[in-house]
């Protein structure tokens, strides 16, 4: 999914402020980065299309509130871009605990013991 | 009914395509039977083997229609060449006919993976731009992500990005961070991502459970190339091994243990080698040149004297 500076800045606003008419968006970015009432009308409609915004009439007017939060989306995005290379195509990425989430406590544990005794005997060695 | 030069060139790429599948059926049965057998290579012998096993068919392929083109156009280099490298018709193809369905249907699959992996790397770069716009730098090519997730990777193809999740820069100490980075960076160095994406493209033309095992091993290979490149004076292997468990227990704190058989043995096999090869448990040796030689001489045996017995095999089914 591919975003736009003002798209991120207005989702950025909407995580901080939950929920917002367009007049408030204009508004709020008006002083710091000027535009029209119709940019943010239509950035707040993309992304409302892209499912990034639900929206309800309040009166005449929507209100916008963020349909996924920065954690998930951030998420999202991490787990397309590390999707596993062995069982999904889509891994173009080298990770460094790659495969791991697929242990148990047991076998981590296991290794774990498997380390100390290793270190241990390098120490006695030295 | 094509005739001439251009019947020639149908013919050489129908030969190709043949050979090819050929060759991909003897490459598949070898890394069927010898699979177990990769593990105990050296990490750097083993990256080439499995070079070697993807390209071998594209080699062999072109190898063998270059030998029957020269069949045909010139004199023979070899006497051996008539008798094995022969193709009837080389100068009419009907395209009504198993060549021209043979020649459509390769066509159509090469063109399919390529696509498939083109729309794939559009899609990696977009997430990949948004996912850099939604971090912050740490350090030259590295960046922070906020996340309570713990994860750390490298992506990119020519501009290489280190990430790693804050979640992760909070649980880890700065020794275990060092690790990471370090291990990150070594991807980075050695071109994993492209090499990757390169290599599941190579991939794509084997039977998907082939390629998963093909993919795995690649995968263990660079990891454990990229393990070994953190390992110094200051770090030592046990310390990259415990931090690469604590990471792994980190990772399962917030991923689901996966149902799936495949997968999670494949994700216990992965880790475990890891760390046992960190541990120098894991007697591994360099690959065997003469073996590995054989190997590829059987393959351009197998497709020299298969070609013309498969050309009249399918004959006998489907007409000319």
């Amino acid at each position: 999914m591919q975003l736009g500076e003002v798209e991120k800045l207005v989702l950025q606003y909407l995580w901080q402020h939950k929920s917002a008419d367009v007049k408030a968006v204009f508004k709020h970015f008006e002083k710091i980065r000027g535009g029209s009432l119709n940019t943010y009308q239509s950035t707040l409609d993309r992304l409302y299309k892209k499912e990034l915004l639900s929206r309800h009439k309040v009166t005449n007017a929507f209100q916008y509130q963020p349909k996924v939060e920065r954690y998930e989306l951030i998420g999202q995005l991490i787990r397309s871009v590390t999707s596993d290379f062995v069982t999904d195509d889509n891994s173009l990425v080298a990770a460094f605990s790659s495969m791991s989430a697929d242990f148990n406590e047991e076998q981590l544990n296991k290794l774990e013991s498997l380390i100390e005794a290793q270190r241990i005997k390098l120490a006695k060695g030295n | 009914m094509v005739t001439g030069q251009l019947a020639v060139w149908l013919n050489i790429i129908t030969i190709v395509i043949l050979a090819f599948v050929i060759a991909n059926l003897t490459v598949s049965a070898i890394v069927s039977l010898l699979t177990q057998k990769f593990i105990s290579l050296q990490v750097k012998s083993r990256k080439i083997v499995l070079w070697l096993l993807v390209i071998l068919p594209w080699l062999t392929s072109i190898f063998v229609a270059l030998v029957f083109l020269n069949g045909y156009t010139s004199a023979t280099i070899f006497e051996a060449e008539l008798d094995y490298a022969h193709w009837h018709h080389m100068s009419v193809f009907s395209s009504l006919s198993w060549h021209g369905a043979t020649l459509i249907i390769a066509l159509i699959f090469t063109l399919y993976i390529l696509v498939k992996k083109l729309i794939q790397l559009k899609r990696h770069h977009q997430d990949l731009a948004q996912l850099t716009s939604f971090s912050k730098p740490l350090t030259r090519g590295v960046f922070e992500i906020e996340l309570a997730e713990s994860s750390a990777f490298t992506a990119g193809f020519i501009d290489k990005k280190c990430f790693i999740t804050s979640g992760m820069l909070k649980e880890m100490t700065d020794e275990e961070i060092a690790v990471i980075l370090g291990h990150e960076r070594a991807h980075a160095k050695m071109n994993d991502p492209l090499k990757k994406w390169l290599f599941s493209i190579f991939t794509a033309f084997f039977i998907p459970s082939l390629a998963a095992h093909l993919k795995l091993h690649m995968t263990l290979a660079m990891e454990q190339a990229a393990d070994n490149a953190v390992v110094n004076n200051d770090i030592t292997s046990t310390f990259v091994a415990s931090t690469l468990v604590k990471a792994a227990r980190l990772n399962a704190l917030y991923s689901p243990v996966k149902n799936n058989e495949l997968v999670a043995n494949f994700g216990a096999d992965v880790l475990e080698q890891r760390v046992y090869f960190l541990l120098g448990q894991l007697n591994l040796k360099p690959v065997n040149k003469m073996l590995t030689v054989v190997l590829v001489i059987f393959i351009l045996a197998v497709c020299f004297s298969s070609i013309d017995g498969v050309h009249h095999l399918i004959e006998t089914v489907l007409s000319h």
